[in-house]
């Protein structure tokens, strides 16, 4: 199905209400679909996005609100749908020896398939499963994958080289290049959801998130795949493998995953994802992940604590309904890019629970 | 500019087992020269396959200084020659920095070959995440001064094939001026030969190097591992003619698909394998009868080569009388460079009107034309490229004569 196709057959995999809509607390509390795991599974569409939280850390951000800067978007595609997975490595443990099949709507995905996975292949497909809550895999068929890892394989290769050296050739696992490599999480999630669009890895270190966004960005104005499936994963802190009688560290593995479509309409979009060409200041940190997803959240309160902290913002009550709340999850300084996820005010409710 | 404007290959840089510049590579591609060696870069003793297709040692381009670009890690090394090999032989050498130049690259095993490069010279590198922030592309693009955005991608053995379509989305969206695309790989590594040879992918044949990489024939028994780069520079059919470059060829069309069947075996369903080359053909707005020539994926696996046989019958009929040829056999497997290099033997063959031979063909197995260890004597004018890749991959890619 090609995009037009998709436009005039009126394909929308995210048309229907989401019966499993689930939001826990940032820290603890687990959704029915992972009990595991901190799951985030949110539908957006027009009229489902109310207030997105800002991240009140971020000056930026609160610049923006006060006063919106003409900028020029190469790209635009709608968020339609994300999900946001962090488990540890006991949790990712877990979530691998599932004795029943994980179901992805009304397929089975074989509980075999995550044995050998990498963590972060693990987190992804979690993330995805969490943001397709109605996930119907007809409708996805030709959808692409474009994941976006960040040093995966680090732990993997650490047990490989310590095994090398300690026992030789036969002590190297062979699951390092089918498991482990940059190309795994996507060609993993292609299988375990049955996508048959393309599926590719991309950046690999710190630079991954700006180069994910271009790559979907690039396939879906080329009208390549009626939608991406955006996976953006990495260990928060970066991960440490053990050495000697120094433990690995226990880090966060996180994974967001963005359900991409095309940017149909000139008026009300939703939330956004743009690749702007302009300024851009270098990235000094790895986008956070779940910061990123409770700023997603349609219909949350404001006054809602976002990892500890709260903010309360009464101007946001009274802003103009063109105005966009917009953010910037990734740059690339010497090209002057940058990526910046977007919610037009206009299209939401803008009723909070003040 | 239209949407539709064709992306042309203006220049190449290339190291690679069998020549470190175009006409060395070409010459070797139509005498069916096997660039595949024994092992040589690490004892070799304790592995099941001590074949591969090496590149030793990696030139330093004129004007480095040696003795620093002997200091950058391996795969830096190589993409840096790769990069400026290519800006020369376009001719944008010196005026580099006039313009927005990009790079995509299929670059899969980058952070692992860096780390395994460092825990063999005794380095800990792995255990210490702050030093990993430049990537590789973030380095050369330093080097050389290049302004424009870069990508590291895989799709493992299917990667240069979408780096090169990228490359072409880029220039036609108006993103860059000129784009890098291909892959560049170093597989060839101890740990890297050992998880492939335990995986039981990589040919035993170790007694008879040059003739262990044996797509298409009865006796094959694994693919034969290689390393190496090929970069081509793109650019805007437009630009090309107004500066009156030399074009090798127009990347007239790229295709897609994943099989969702496996992680390492390819589907026995050709479907999605045959969906990749139809969406190929239809981006180059050409039939099946078009084609003039077809550079397999062909690996010399038992399971993969018969399932390409499939694809192939499936897309062009049983009956096809196209040729057929896997330059694998000379070259081994580059991985993520594997599509580049095979569009560089296409264009080998639309250069010289000739096609480069699958050598150490003995006794086919597969019901197809292929050319066997003789170059064939044919004009191409359209040449298509497959590249599967773990993963379940599947890429297409169209090459057409300028």
């Amino acid at each position: 199905m090609t995009e037009s196709d998709a436009a005039d057959s009126g394909y929308d995999p995210f048309d229907s209400p989401v019966s499993s809509v689930h939001w826990s607390s940032n820290r603890g509390e687990c959704g029915p679909s992972s009990p595991i795991s901190r799951l985030l599974a949110v539908p957006l569409s027009h009229d489902e996005v109310r207030f997105p939280l800002a991240d009140p850390s971020s000056p930026r951000v609160a610049l923006q609100q006060a006063e919106p800067q003409p900028t020029e978007a190469l790209l635009v595609a709608e968020v339609r749908a994300f999900g946001l997975s962090a488990m540890r490595r006991h949790e990712i443990a877990e979530f691998r020896r599932r004795p029943a099949p994980i179901r992805a709507g009304g397929k089975a995905i074989p509980s075999n398939l995550l044995k050998a996975s990498d963590e972060q292949t693990v987190v992804a497909v979690a993330a995805i499963l969490a943001a397709g809550a109605k996930f119907d895999p007809d409708r996805f068929e030709e959808w692409g994958v474009v994941a976006a890892p960040r040093f995966v394989g680090r732990g993997h290769l650490a047990m490989a080289l310590d095994r090398f050296a300690a026992e030789g050739v036969w002590g190297v696992s062979p699951n390092i290049i089918p498991h482990n490599a940059l190309h795994c999480p996507a060609g993993t999630l292609s299988i375990a959801l049955g996508l048959h669009g393309p599926n590719l890895g991309v950046g690999g270190g710190t630079d991954s998130v700006i180069q994910g966004v271009l790559t979907a960005l690039s396939w879906l104005e080329e009208g390549r795949v009626p939608g991406v499936w955006l996976v953006i994963t990495g260990h928060t802190p970066e991960f440490i493998p053990g050495l000697g009688d120094i433990p690995p560290t226990d880090s966060e593995c996180q994974a967001l995953a963005l359900a991409i479509m095309p940017d149909r309409s000139e008026g009300a979009r939703g939330v956004t994802l743009r690749l702007i060409r302009g300024d851009a200041e270098p990235s000094e940190a790895p986008l956070n992940l779940v910061a990123t997803a409770a700023r997603l959240e349609p219909g949350r309160p404001v006054k809602r604590p976002v990892e500890g902290l709260s903010i309360y913002r009464p101007h946001l009550k009274f802003r103009p309904a063109d105005r966009h709340d917009a953010w910037t999850i990734a740059t690339d300084s010497t090209s002057g890019l940058r990526v910046e996820l977007a919610v037009d005010l206009a299209s939401g409710t803008q009723e909070d629970d003040r | 500019m239209s949407r539709e404007e064709p992306v042309w290959i203006t220049g190449v840089g290339l190291a690679t087992p069998l020549g470190f510049d175009r006409p060395t590579l070409e010459a070797n591609f139509l005498a069916g020269r096997s660039g595949v060696t024994a092992v040589t870069q690490f004892p070799t003793d304790d592995y099941s396959s001590r074949v591969a297709g090496q590149v030793i040692d990696i030139p330093c381009p004129p004007g480095r200084d040696p003795v620093e670009f002997a200091s950058w890690p391996r795969i830096e090394r190589l993409t840096a020659f790769c990069v400026e090999s290519a800006l020369r032989d376009s001719g944008w050498w010196g005026r580099h920095n006039d313009v927005r130049i990009g790079m995509v690259v299929g670059i899969g095993a980058e952070w692992m070959v860096r780390w395994e490069e460092s825990k063999q010279a005794g380095g800990l590198r792995i255990y210490r995440p702050e030093e990993d922030r430049d990537s590789t592309l973030q380095r050369v693009r330093q080097h050389y001064g290049l302004t424009g955005p870069n990508l590291a991608l895989s799709a493992a053995c299917a990667s240069s094939n979408y780096a090169l379509e990228i490359g072409r989305r880029w220039l036609r969206m108006g993103l860059v001026d000129v784009c890098l695309a291909g892959g560049c790989d170093l597989g060839v590594t101890p740990v890297g030969l050992a998880t492939l040879g335990n995986l039981r992918a990589l040919s035993r044949r170790n007694n008879a190097p040059a003739a262990a990489s044996r797509p298409f024939d009865k006796g094959r028994d694994g693919f034969v591992l290689g390393e190496g780069g090929v970069l081509f520079t793109l650019e805007r059919a437009s630009d090309a003619r107004r500066r009156s470059a030399v074009a090798y060829a127009e990347v007239a069309g790229c295709g897609s698909s994943s099989d969702a069947h496996h992680l390492v075996i390819p589907s026995p369903d050709p479907t999605h394998a045959s969906t990749a080359i139809r969406l190929a053909l239809r981006d180059a707005e050409i039939d099946p009868s078009d084609v003039d020539h077809i550079n397999a994926h062909a690996t010399s696996t038992p399971i993969g080569d018969a399932a390409e046989a499939g694809v192939l019958r499936n897309v062009f009929g049983a009956d096809s009388m196209v040729p057929v040829t896997s330059t694998k056999s000379m070259t081994g497997h580059l991985l993520t460079a594997a599509g580049a290099i095979e569009a560089l033997a296409c264009i080998t063959a639309m250069r010289h009107d000739a096609i480069p031979p699958t050598i150490n063909l003995e006794e086919p197995d597969i019901d197809l034309r292929i050319v066997a260890n003789e170059a064939q004597p044919h004009r191409v004018r359209v040449a298509v490229s497959n590249s599967f890749g773990f993963g379940g991959s599947n890429t297409c890619l169209v090459l057409r004569a300028v």
